[in-house]
């Protein structure tokens, strides 16, 4: 009896060490920073002596901040109470093109808040593994050209999962993923920006269970000429709300959201694989949805870039509810303007540019790099023909949804490592 | 023997003060003032030791007027290898040591910061040290530090600055060079110049550093960097040694600004000509390209140069003031090209 006691309680003690050796290599230290006067410099030596694991918790309440801030050590947490209680105010800003910068992989940051930064909100570049969760950034002063550009925005990243978050003014994207890889962006809000979510430059992301409102325009699907990392393709955007998307553009100019014409809903601009399907798209003063290529505006130099491909191609756009579109069009826009004139003001839901290679507007494109559009229900549809807008012949449009009728192949759902 | 005692004592004492602090360059533990690196054996008038060589670069990149007192330090019997154009490789255990300091209207020199890069056992470590004049020191700031400076004599007539010491992180997003930590000025083509040591004839520094054991023999670049601010030279060359020095570190493909596709180091073909913006937002300024020949005016990358404005100004950190001199030279250079 007594044999099996002792046994018992040595038993006991072994737990418990295990549970407190366990405990020391799981749970990390936490550090905790409250606002003071002195917030910048105590909040960013925090983030530079924190070793991998750390949890940097931020308290409720406002951070009044000056610089930048940044932080390039792997698998550390910054976190607040919410975005509603803890607020990293950057509206004293004096220097850094950013409020803050990431550099590190594996890293959180989860529940606070970015308000009117002089550049972008949240930058992260080169980071394998960055998750935004439930995190808000904002220019409080609305929709101005003097807010900053972007405000989420992962570049040169892989494995970006954007969850639960709300931007706000940004006058680029408010949510902007670029030249990244393995993405998912979901139960996000996006409003008052000029793009409310761009993928840009992407390979492999996943658009879900979003809301797209009052931005310039609601969901963009972007690939530019000129960059280290081109060619975006396998971007799925499906079940979100993307609505009145029609706030004047407000982008300074040379930027290439400035040429979105407000009230659009969707843009896919170049890139291959993309599917649309079982978004709610309605009520755009311009279009529900675009395809279109990357054309150099007249004035421009021709772009050199080598392997740069400025055609959509296996664009997918089925089941999605698409109504009220195009009743205001933005004429100051190249897309808009020419579509109006070539609808003669009876502007389609969706509408695609027929921009190809020459070789392929005038022999056909190749089956797979087809569009196809199917299932959306009644909508108005139009294609122009690049041709005969360019020799002003007739019948410059087409309005035949049949001949994109082809066999939905679905894209494979982004699984981050 | 009491004699041979004190002369004993004395070289003790004497070699102690003036040896390089070798450990302090190696530990985990950084030092939290400057003086315990040993660099220097007076430094308020910035007088290194014996085992510590000033040196200077063609052009330099503009920190607000400053001027900067560079120094290298190699343990001894080691050497820097060449790697082509790029930053020589140094041995572990060297040291690039740089204070920064204005010079104050009574004629005294105020100092600001010295900044090191350690090459530690594994890589290369970035950290400033913000000086306390009074006490003759100065101390680890991995935060950074601002700096209000009044009464300084530069060319900007400014009557305040804001002068910012970098953070850690701050010091990486220059230096860092596909992830890594990388110094920028010590490559061939930087030191190709002659200085004064110690009140000597001019030496040109790779010839010098060949002498001292820190290269294994000259070679020279490919690449013709001249002192930008030299109206002797072409303008073409001038220009693009301000650019390769001033952006070229971060505005290359393995640099801080590698999303953004434009390069501005002096081996890239190019430059920025009919070049659009990506993701500048107001940097842009509502122009459409870096540069468009014959005219700065519709240039971003002028544009850039003419603001103090956070989201808009380049470099995106480490100045307050616009360099006036460079706005002029590639202006001029915009201007004159076909």
């Amino acid at each position: 009896m007594r044999m099996v006691k002792r046994l018992r309680k040595d038993f006991l003690i072994l737990i418990i060490g295990c549970f407190l050796a366990l405990s020391f290599d799981v749970y990390s230290e936490v550090i905790i920073i409250a606002p003071s006067e002195n917030s910048q410099e105590r909040l960013q030596e925090a983030l530079i002596l924190a070793e991998p694991g750390d949890i940097v918790q931020l308290t409720s309440g406002i951070y009044e901040l000056e610089d930048s801030l940044s932080l390039d050590i792997d698998s550390v947490t910054i976190q607040g109470n919410g975005h509603e209680e803890t607020i990293l105010d950057f509206s004293e800003q004096k220097s850094g093109a950013q409020g803050l910068m990431v550099t590190s992989d594996d890293v959180v940051l989860r529940d606070f808040a970015v308000l009117d930064t002089k550049g972008d909100a949240i930058k992260v570049k080169g980071s394998d593994g960055i998750s935004f969760i439930n995190i808000r950034t904002e220019w409080s002063g609305g929709p101005l050209s003097t807010n900053g550009a972007y405000g989420l925005y992962p570049v040169e990243s892989k494995n970006v999962l954007i969850e639960g978050c709300i931007a706000i003014g940004a006058s680029d994207a408010g949510i902007y993923v670029g030249q990244s890889e393995n993405i998912i962006v979901r139960n996000s809000i996006a409003k008052f920006n000029v793009a409310g979510i761009e993928i840009e430059n992407s390979y492999y992301a996943d658009v879900y269970n979003n809301t797209a409102v009052n931005n310039t325009g609601g969901i963009l699907v972007f690939d530019l000429p000129g960059l280290p990392q081109q060619g975006g393709h396998d971007v799925r955007v499906f079940d979100n709300s993307i609505s009145d998307n029609n706030t004047d553009n407000f982008a300074p100019e040379g930027n290439i959201v400035g040429e979105v014409p407000r009230g659009t809903g969707i843009i896919i601009m170049a890139n291959s694989n993309v599917e649309i399907f079982n978004n709610q798209i309605e009520d755009h003063e311009t279009v529900g949805i675009a395809v279109v290529s990357y054309i150099n505006d007249g004035d421009s130099v021709d772009f050199t870039d080598s392997g740069y491909y400025p055609h959509p191609k296996s664009v997918q756009i089925h089941n999605n509810a698409i109504s009220r579109s195009g009743n205001n069009p933005d004429l100051d826009k190249d897309i808009a303007s020419i579509l109006f004139e070539i609808s003669k003001g009876d502007m389609p839901d969706v509408f695609w540019d027929g921009v190809l290679p020459i070789k392929q507007m005038i022999l056909g494109q190749p089956e797979e790099d087809r569009l196809i559009i199917k299932d959306n229900g009644e909508i108005g549809f139009a294609v122009m023909n690049p041709i005969r807008y360019m020799l002003s012949l007739p019948n410059q449009l087409s309005r035949d949804q049949s001949a994109y009728s082809g066999t939905i192949t679905p894209l494979t759902p982004v699984i981050i490592d | 023997m009491k004699n041979l005692l004190i002369c004993f004592i004395l070289i003790c004492f004497s070699s102690s003060a003036i040896a390089v602090n070798d450990d302090a360059i190696l530990s985990d533990q950084t030092p939290k003032t400057l003086s315990e690196f040993n660099f220097f054996s007076d430094p308020l008038r910035q007088i290194p030791n014996d085992d510590v060589v000033p040196y200077e670069l063609i052009t330099s990149l503009f920190s607000d007027y400053t001027d900067k007192h560079r120094f290298v330090y190699l343990p001894d019997g080691t050497t820097a290898k060449y790697n082509g154009e790029e930053v020589f490789n140094f041995p572990i255990g060297a040291a690039l040591i740089k204070t920064f300091s204005y010079q104050n209207i009574d004629g005294g020199t105020l100092l600001l910061e010295t900044r090191l890069l350690l090459n530690r056992k594994n890589g290369w470590d970035a950290l400033t040290y913000v000086w306390d004049i009074e006490k003759g020191d100065a101390y680890l700031a991995l935060g950074g530090k601002t700096i209000e400076v009044t009464d300084v004599i530069t060319p900007s007539n400014a009557a305040s600055i804001r002068y910012r010491a970098p953070n850690k992180n701050q010091c990486k997003e220059c230096h860092l060079k596909n992830d890594v930590v990388e110094p920028i000025g010590p490559k061939p083509r930087n030191i190709n110049k002659a200085i004064s040591y110690q009140n000597q004839e001019m030496t040109n520094q790779i010839s010098h550093w060949t002498t001292l054991g820190f290269l294994e023999e000259k070679r020279y670049s490919n690449y013709l960097m001249v002192d930008a601010f030299d109206q002797n030279y072409d303008i073409d060359n001038r220009a693009r040694s301000y650019l390769d020095i001033n952006c070229g570190h971060c505005h290359s493909s393995e640099g801080s600004a590698s999303s953004s596709g434009l390069y501005l180091s002096i081996d890239d073909e190019e430059f920025g000509i009919y070049k659009k913006p990506v993701a500048a937002g107001r940097g842009s300024g509502g122009l459409s390209y870096s540069i468009v020949p014959g005219h700065p005016e519709e240039s971003i990358l002028l544009f850039r140069m003419l603001s103090n404005e956070p989201d808009i100004m380049m470099p995106e950190s480490g100045r307050s003031l616009m360099h006036i001199e460079a706005i002029d030279l590639i202006t001029e250079w915009i201007s004159e090209m076909q």
